[in-house]
């Protein structure tokens, strides 16, 4: 068994397994770059020796998950901003475009550190919320124009039982904001996790990402229910770009696998289109004496009304020009005939037979191609 | 183990018919079949007897390290395989087992329990610089031309020798095995799927290494990887750096098989490091290597796998030159050809 051959006699069989089904996720050979991705191992010290024999080991676990992190940073939008933004915030985003939100606040600011923080973030005891875990105001109505998150207070209203509530404060310039999250909460948002508005009073034309309009009543059954005062883990930071990263690609494969419906049922409107377009419509004929004449032999022949149907349309598809290749489908002939698909070949052999026309037998997905003879 | 050829397997080396074959062995009065036995065994002292008949060949002399980092790749198997069949074909071979599982040498029916002497026992008698010291006092005999140094558990503490004694890595195995390039045809290093000083002395040590990978993308990350170990032992231990890609456990009925050798064909375009020939999964030769048979006794016609490794084992031995030596003729033939031509 040789690499050549075991090749050729798969090209031979006709099969594209890359055409096939779903997108391969697995990762191909040039992804892992052989040839130049050997100077970076070394160099990112799986082996740090001299020619003594001398080795140092150092710990390429470590290296990874370094490496890993910065990547993670670098794809969330949050990281963009250069401010150091004490809010993390993170929007998930499942089958449709805003099903699910997800909001992870890290309060680190006190109400006396509010003057140069990228995120102002305060008490909300101002008001009843008694219950809610963690309550974040505004305090920066007026310098908010670079804040990468602006989040403001809604509690004063009853948020008795809500686990955040997360208000407008950036009616001003939040331009330079990655995201900007608005108030919805002033209304009844007893039993809801977060409630996440629309921002669009703002500018956010250069936001990364703007999270609008998450429908107001119904956020109680959202997955991320942001409860817990122990969000200022550090640790909910990484989880929450990451859970964005992931989500901006499960949004753009969702979106993908919609378009390629989309594109296929377009290309099958197109084919029938296509097929009645320029007058080949099944009863067409197209040079009436040629046609005639054509069709006068074919009915002293042993054909049936199948095959004159189906000579009609190859007639018309044809324009009548002979010894040119042209390409055929078995649905489209089926279509034009009104024949069933399972008898379309068989009248094309005996078209076929009868020296009508010639047709050539298409490799893998290439189409069958007929000839006027 | 008997290990030895069929006049099948002579004739298609020599690329001349089964009966031609038993012809020539009449002819020189090789006897190949025993009293009460059917079948011809053509072992490799007769074998070497019908290529001189046959105007002799020239012998390669190779050491290879058959090393990856992914595991369960087939690496044992390979080993087995070659080694036992270049031992067939009348290299004297030498097998040296450094995996401390010691499957190749459980595979020859050794059981790693003995007290024997592995390459631990050989590295700190020549490192104290023992009176008299000789790797051949490991040696196994499978066969006549088939030895093997065998491993066991202890052998872990291989690599931890070698880096508390600071032990030059270059100069390891030089030392260590003094004549043995001389001495063998083909030496085929076992390693384990690991990177530590003794893999890194292996590829000072060998002309080649023999990475096996199966068709799934973690074989190819550790082809990567091992591909980088070994470019890093070249440039620091100088060591050959060469080295072949050999696709093992092929599975045609698997898609993306195809994809990947489709990918490894361009990447390793217009280089030799990609074998040409592929390696077949088969599951008779997973229970033969497993159970210690000799693989070489399975039936050729149904196991396609032992094709892979006989394809293989020509490609790295350079023995398709073989079937090219024209076969010498008869005195008598000769005899009378040169009388017409001296007559003109």
């Amino acid at each position: 068994m040789d690499i050549d051959s075991l090749l050729k006699r798969r090209e031979s069989r006709g099969s594209h397994p890359k055409k096939l089904g779903k997108p391969s996720t697995t990762k191909k050979v040039e992804e892992f770059d052989l040839m130049n991705e050997s100077q970076k191992i070394l160099s990112a010290s799986s082996f740090n020796g001299d020619s003594n024999g001398e080795l140092h080991h150092s710990n390429m676990l470590e290296t990874s998950i370094n490496a890993a992190s910065e990547s993670d940073v670098s794809n969330s939008d949050a990281s963009k901003s250069d401010t150091p933004s004490p809010v993390s915030l993170s929007v998930e985003k499942t089958t449709t475009l805003v099903d699910t939100v997800e909001i992870d606040l890290q309060i680190a600011a006190s109400k006396s550190d509010v003057s140069n923080s990228a995120v102002s973030v305060s008490d909300a005891s101002k008001s009843d919320a008694s219950n809610s875990a963690v309550s974040v105001s505004d305090a920066s109505k007026s310098d908010a124009s670079n804040s990468a998150v602006s989040v403001s207070d809604a509690s004063k209203s009853d948020v008795s039982n809500s686990a955040v509530s997360v208000s407008d404060a950036s009616k001003s310039d939040v331009s330079k904001s990655a995201v900007s999250v608005s108030d919805a909460s002033k209304s009844d948002v007893s039993s809801s996790a977060a409630s996440v508005s629309d921002v669009s009073k703002s500018d956010v034309s250069s936001s990364a990402a703007s999270v609008s309009d998450v429908s107001k009543s119904d956020v109680s059954s959202s997955a991320a229910s942001v409860s817990d005062a122990s969000i200022s883990h550090l640790s909910r930071l990484t989880t929450a770009e990451t859970t964005q990263s992931r989500l901006e690609t499960s949004i753009q494969g969702a979106s993908a696998l919609n378009h390629r419906k989309a594109g296929a049922t377009a290309a099958r409107n197109d084919e029938k289109e296509s097929i009645y377009s320029e007058g080949l419509r099944p009863n067409y004929i197209g040079s009436l004496d040629e046609t005639y004449e054509t069709l006068v032999q074919l009915a002293h022949s042993s054909l049936g009304l199948r095959e004159l149907k189906a000579a009609n349309y190859l007639l018309a598809k044809a324009k009548g020009v002979k010894n040119i290749e042209i390409q055929y489908t078995n649905p489209e002939i089926s279509l034009a005939t009104n024949c069933h698909t399972s008898h379309i070949s068989s009248v094309m052999s005996a078209l076929e037979e009868n020296g009508f026309i010639k047709k050539k037998r298409g490799k893998g997905s290439e189409k069958s191609t007929f000839m006027l003879i | 183990m008997e290990l030895f050829l069929t006049p099948a397997d002579v004739a298609e080396l020599f690329g001349i018919t089964v009966q031609a074959v038993h012809k020539m062995l009449k002819e020189h009065g090789i006897a190949t079949q025993l009293k009460g036995q059917r079948t011809h065994k053509i072992y490799p002292d007769m074998l070497n007897k019908l290529l001189e008949i046959r105007g002799g060949v020239s012998r390669v002399r190779k050491s290879f390290a058959i090393h990856t980092l992914k595991g369960g790749v087939g690496k044992s198997t390979l080993c087995h395989a070659l080694g036992s069949r270049a031992s067939c074909y009348g290299f004297k071979t030498l097998m040296i087992d450094l995996d401390k599982q010691a499957n190749l040498t459980n595979s020859f029916g050794i059981s790693d329990d003995d007290e024997m002497t592995t390459m631990l026992e050989l590295y700190e008698k020549h490192r104290t610089g023992e009176k008299g010291y000789d790797f051949r006092d490991a040696l196994y005999e499978i066969s006549p031309y088939l030895h093997i140094i065998p491993a066991r558990l202890e052998l872990a503490n291989l690599d931890l020798s070698i880096q508390l004694n600071s032990t030059n890595i270059s100069k390891l195995f030089p030392g260590m095995l003094k004549g043995a390039k001389e001495e063998y045809d083909l030496i085929l290093f076992d390693l384990p799927a690991d990177f530590n000083r003794v893999t890194m002395a292996t590829h000072a040590f060998a002309d080649c290494a023999l990475i096996p990978i199966n068709m799934d993308a973690f074989s190819i990350k550790g082809l990567k990887l091992t591909q980088a170990h070994v470019d890093y032992v070249r440039r620091e231990f100088d060591g050959s750096g060469d080295f072949r890609v050999i696709i093992n456990k092929f599975d045609a009925r698997n898609t993306l098989s195809f994809e990947l050798m489709a990918d490894l064909k361009i990447l390793y375009k217009d280089t030799p490091f990609l074998c040409s020939k592929v390696i077949p999964v088969s599951k008779p030769i997973e229970t033969a290597f497993a159970s210690g048979e000799n693989l070489w006794s399975l039936a050729r016609t149904k196991v396609p796998a032992l094709e892979g490794f006989e394809s293989v084992l020509f490609e790295m031995m350079q023995m398709d030159a073989w079937k090219n030596t024209p076969p010498r003729r008869s005195s008598k033939r000769a005899a009378s050809e040169g009388g017409v031509e001296h007559g003109h």
